[in-house]
């Protein structure tokens, strides 16, 4: 337990709106150790984003979390200052956004937006701007950017988009935090660029010990590259275990229809599926267990109160067919709903 | 399989937009700023209209006895330098004002969206000649190029609503050929014609009601730069011409006399800005009210 | 970089020539005979021959206009008809003033509504952004003339601390500073609210960018991202807009003079008109038309050399 960076418990961030409070995330709860790459797979709009923002801070300003707690290394985020937080940004953990076309400013340099970024936390000692530069000009190597030593003066524009990429990743890396968050890194990319995004952060994480925490709605991509697995829907976590249980024996209904839902070259010849209904709106949420309505397995129990989020061999379910407690009628279960012996192909 | 051209929905769109400005109204009053506006220049509207009833005094009713005289019970804004009272020839003024300003604005709309449609939509020779003719006219800051055609029209009332028009036309030519354009490229259209509709329905019923939403808030802009223009161009006098009550006319009066008394100067210059401000005011809630309007009627048209 | 100065510049001098033809054939585009147009239907009939014989008014238009482009080019704009003196002269004479004029208010407009901006935008939503706000649209509601006799009102006549006419001489520059103070402070007041809202409206654009989102989350200080970041960026915008300003400050400059008998290319023009001295107001127009394009050609210019994108493109091209 003590090896855990990050544990974030009960978490709930809420966000202020002219007509209504909305509550982005609910209850989630999960744990990085160093060194370990874990997933957080959902759709649109499930909270992924508002989870990484609020790990970070940098919620937008109408936004505030509401409940539970998140520990860094032992210390309790919440309670810091805002001058604290700004520290520890980007020195402990940092953040790699999705679209590096916007994320980076087009009116300066790489090398000055990079040399900024570590004299807000060096401070004067540590060396001039020679030395800084140095320093940029090595970490942009170490990603692999060609020339790193004339590229460094070039604009955000003079780069490609998987470049960008690797800029914003050399930046987060640059104070060697001990947390990675990368934000749907991949998302904008094609195949090849994307495989090459998850060698370089693989790669970090043998080198440097960084833990990862990898957002993505990209199941296949999550495959490659996390030792674990959260999935969040309608802003609460549903399910977290290690990647291969995850995959091979899926428990909650959302994870089994999303992995589903993935084309297959085993099953050439069927039909798509896909998940009938809607993600509920914010405004909007349904009591009860919130992917009740496009359930197959949904009962009444489930519609009326918010499953509880439980262990079971080493995993976590926000699931009634899981609860002895729930009243979940298993009797009444159409066939092969737990997936006791099942395997999804 | 034939694509489903809707020309009900254009028609039936036409009828919306009808009932639409009264939403829009009430939409504009609800925020504060945009109550304002309406307040201001609904008041000024009012005045114009009603100026012979509200006024005290007629505009042109001298006093020689009574000049030069600060605020009274008598004359409340004070007299001017022949002892007409401030107050009816600034409400008298209010008619010049916008009886210059909205003739003015509007045939500079009216002259503009025809020119710029007919350019971008014909194209070849006729838009290049519109271009260049606009470019010139536009190398010249607005004031300057009014009183070059003012040196040759001669100074009156009649000189400076053409002066203002030919103007501000080019900011409209410029604005409706370039949605023209834009427009004209839209499947929609491709599809319509190739049905066999005429260019002439094409342009009245699809291209129009588009584009007048966008050049009625610059209209609303502008009117408060026309009053601007024309009270500067009549406080040089070379614009309208006294005695009759031109806001600038009675600051250029005021002016004369401005170490006797600085009672016109003062009053017509906030007469100037309130209407300025009304009318900005009024004009900015319009766009930020009307503006996502559109987005909407567009996306309804595209189904 | 070069090929598309030249370019710019071959525009705008295309722009030039058509504004010299607009003005050439200005007198002929009016019904009826041009020499009553310019001289009012009650001239005197001599002075109406050396109008007519000075101005070439029996030539064909085309041969006028192009007779005045070509001498326009040669820096001849003809003579004035009441003291014959060459008309480029009189206005060599008088420009130093308008430009001193216009450069000092847009040199005000520009140090204090970016400052102001910024402070409204540093303090948002706080009364002191609203005070800022309401100041700014009061500014700029306010045009040249009712701000020049307002203040002419207050120091001049009120107070009777600064002079309110002429504009003192060369020789004295204190004197001629005293002059200059409310004049540029006039023509400024309506680009000082300007820039106050365009700055605020630029940096809290600015400030919601995914860019300064990236700056915070890596722990760069307020402080920073405000003064360096966001302010750049900001001001990129503002130096579009300054050129267009130094055109409508041109127009407001015939206000100005006027109401502080200032010496200048507008009351220049402005007395020609109550003169009917024609050929000082065609020169003196084409004169201010010139000195616009050439302001926003340089406007635009700064601009795509501040803008990294454009540079580089630029520097291609």
């Amino acid at each position: 337990m003590s090896d855990r960076l990050l544990v974030v418990e009960g978490l709930q961030v809420t966000y202020y709106t002219a007509e209504a409070s909305l509550e982005a995330l609910h209850d989630v709860s999960f744990s990085v150790r160093a060194g370990e790459i874990v997933g957080v797979v959902g759709e649109s709009g499930c909270g992924k984003s508002t989870l990484s923002a609020s790990l970070m801070g940098v919620l937008p300003a109408n936004g505030e979390i509401t409940g539970g707690r998140i520990e860094l290394g032992g210390r309790e985020l919440r309670s810091l200052g805002t001058e604290q937080m700004r520290q520890l940004r980007g020195r402990e953990i940092a953040m790699v956004f999705q679209d590096p076309m916007t994320s980076l400013n087009p009116t300066f340099t790489i090398g000055t937006q990079m040399v900024d970024v570590l004299r807000a936390h060096r401070g004067g000692a540590g060396g001039g701007g020679r030395e800084l530069r140095r320093r940029a000009v090595s970490v942009l190597e170490q990603v692999g950017i060609p020339d790193a030593q004339e590229r460094i003066d070039d604009f955000p524009h003079q780069f490609s988009g998987g470049m960008r990429q690797r800029v914003m990743i050399a930046m987060a890396l640059m104070l060697e935090p001990g947390l990675l968050i990368a934000d749907e890194v991949t998302s904008a990319l094609d195949v090849t660029l994307e495989a090459q995004i998850v060698e370089l952060l693989r790669r970090l994480r043998a080198e440097h010990g960084t833990a990862i925490l990898f957002v993505s709605h990209d199941l296949g991509v999550i495959a490659q590259i996390c030792d674990r697995v959260v999935v969040m829907y309608a802003g609460r976590a549903v399910e977290e275990g290690d990647v291969l249980s995850i995959f091979e024996r899926p428990l909650h209904p959302y994870t089994r229809a999303l992995l589903a839902s993935v084309p297959s070259h085993r099953r050439r010849g069927e039909r798509l599926a896909s998940i009938p209904g809607r993600v509920p709106s914010l405004s909007s949420l349904p009591a009860g267990c919130k992917f009740a309505n496009r359930c197959p397995y949904a009962q009444q129990v489930s519609r009326e109160r918010e499953p509880a989020y439980l262990e079971i061999d080493g995993r976590r379910v926000r699931c009634d067919m899981y609860d002895p407690a729930s009243g979940w009628d298993h009797g009444a279960a159409p066939a092969g709903a737990l997936p006791a012996e099942e395997t999804v192909a | 399989m034939a694509i489903a051209v809707p020309t009900r929905p254009a028609r039936r769109r036409l009828v919306e937009r009808l009932r639409a400005p009264l939403s829009i109204l009430r939409e504009v009053a609800r925020r504060p700023v945009g109550l304002f506006g309406l307040v201001v220049v609904g008041g000024l509207l009012a005045l114009a209209v009603a100026a012979p009833l509200v006024a005290p005094y007629s505009d042109t009713a001298q006093n020689i006895a009574d000049r030069l005289q600060g605020p009274s019970l008598a004359h409340p804004l004070g007299t001017d330098e022949l002892g007409r009272d401030l107050l009816s020839r600034l409400i008298f003024g209010t008619r010049i004002a916008l009886g210059v300003a909205i003739p003015a604005v509007s045939a500079a709309l009216a002259a503009g969206l025809v020119l710029g449609a007919v350019a971008g939509y014909v194209g070849r020779w006729v838009d290049n000649v519109l271009i260049v003719v606009m470019d010139t006219l536009q190398a010249f800051p607005a004031v300057i190029l009014a009183l070059a055609l003012l040196a040759v029209l001669g100074p009156s009332l009649r000189n400076v609503i053409i002066v203002i028009a030919v103007s501000f036309a080019p900011a409209y030519a410029r604005v409706a050929r370039a949605l023209v354009l834009t427009t004209k490229q839209n499947q929609f259209i491709e599809a319509e014609r190739s049905l066999g509709a005429s260019d002439l329905r094409i342009v009245g019923i699809h291209i129009l009601p588009n584009i007048v939403g966008s050049l009625f808030i610059l209209l609303a802009m502008d009117i408060p730069s026309a009053i601007t223009v024309e009270a500067g161009l009549s406080f040089l006098g070379l614009g309208v011409q006294p005695p009759t009550p031109s806001w600038g006319v009675i600051l250029n009066d005021g002016f004369d006399r401005v170490r006797e008394t600085p009672w016109p100067v003062l009053w017509a210059g906030l007469m100037l800005m309130l209407a300025t401000l009304g009318f900005t005011m009024l004009g900015e809630t319009l766009r930020d009210v009307v503006d996502p309007k559109l987005a909407r009627i567009r996306r309804f048209r595209r189904t | 970089m070069v090929r598309y100065l030249l370019k710019r510049l071959f525009m705008a001098f295309v722009v030039v020539v058509l504004v010299m033809a607009f003005l050439g054939v200005l007198v002929h585009l009016v019904p009826g005979d041009p020499v009553k147009v310019i001289l009012g239907p009650r001239a005197d009939p001599q002075l109406s021959e050396i109008v007519r014989k000075q101005m070439n008014l029996d030539a064909p238009v085309a041969t006028q206009v192009w007779d005045f482009i070509v001498n326009a080019f040669q820096g001849n704009l003809g003579q004035d008809f009441l003291s014959q003196l060459p008309v480029t002269r009189l206005i060599a004479g008088v420009l130093p003033h308008t430009v001193i004029l216009a450069l000092a208010s847009l040199g005000l407009a520009v140090l204090l509504g970016v400052p102001l901006g910024v402070f409204a935008a540093t303090h948002q939503n706080s009364i002191l952004d609203r005070i800022v706000g309401i100041v700014s649209v009061s500014f700029i509601t306010m045009p040249p003339y009712v701000a020049g006799l307002f203040l002419l009102l207050i120091f001049s006549v009120k107070l009777d601390v600064l002079p309110a006419i002429g504009s003192g001489s060369f020789s004295d520059p204190v004197d001629y500073l005293k002059h200059l103070a409310l004049p540029a402070v006039a023509l400024a007041v309506t680009w000082i609210g300007y820039l106050a809202r365009l700055v605020r409206a630029s940096m809290l654009e600015v400030l919601n960018t995914n860019y300064v989102r990236t700056a915070h989350a890596f722990g760069v200080s307020e402080r920073v991202v405000f003064y360096k970041y966001a302010l750049k960026n900001a001001i990129i915008p503002t130096v579009a807009v300054l050129g267009v300003g130094l055109g409508t400050l041109l127009g407001g400059a015939i206000f100005i003079e006027v109401i502080f008998t200032r010496p200048g290319l507008g009351s220049l023009i402005f007395g020609a008109i109550e003169t009917r001295n024609y050929p000082i107001v065609r020169g003196g127009v084409l004169c201010v038309a010139v000195l616009f394009v050439l302001a926003n050609l340089l406007a635009d210019l700064s601009y795509r050399f501040l803008d990294p994108r454009t540079r580089t493109e630029l520097a291609r091209a």
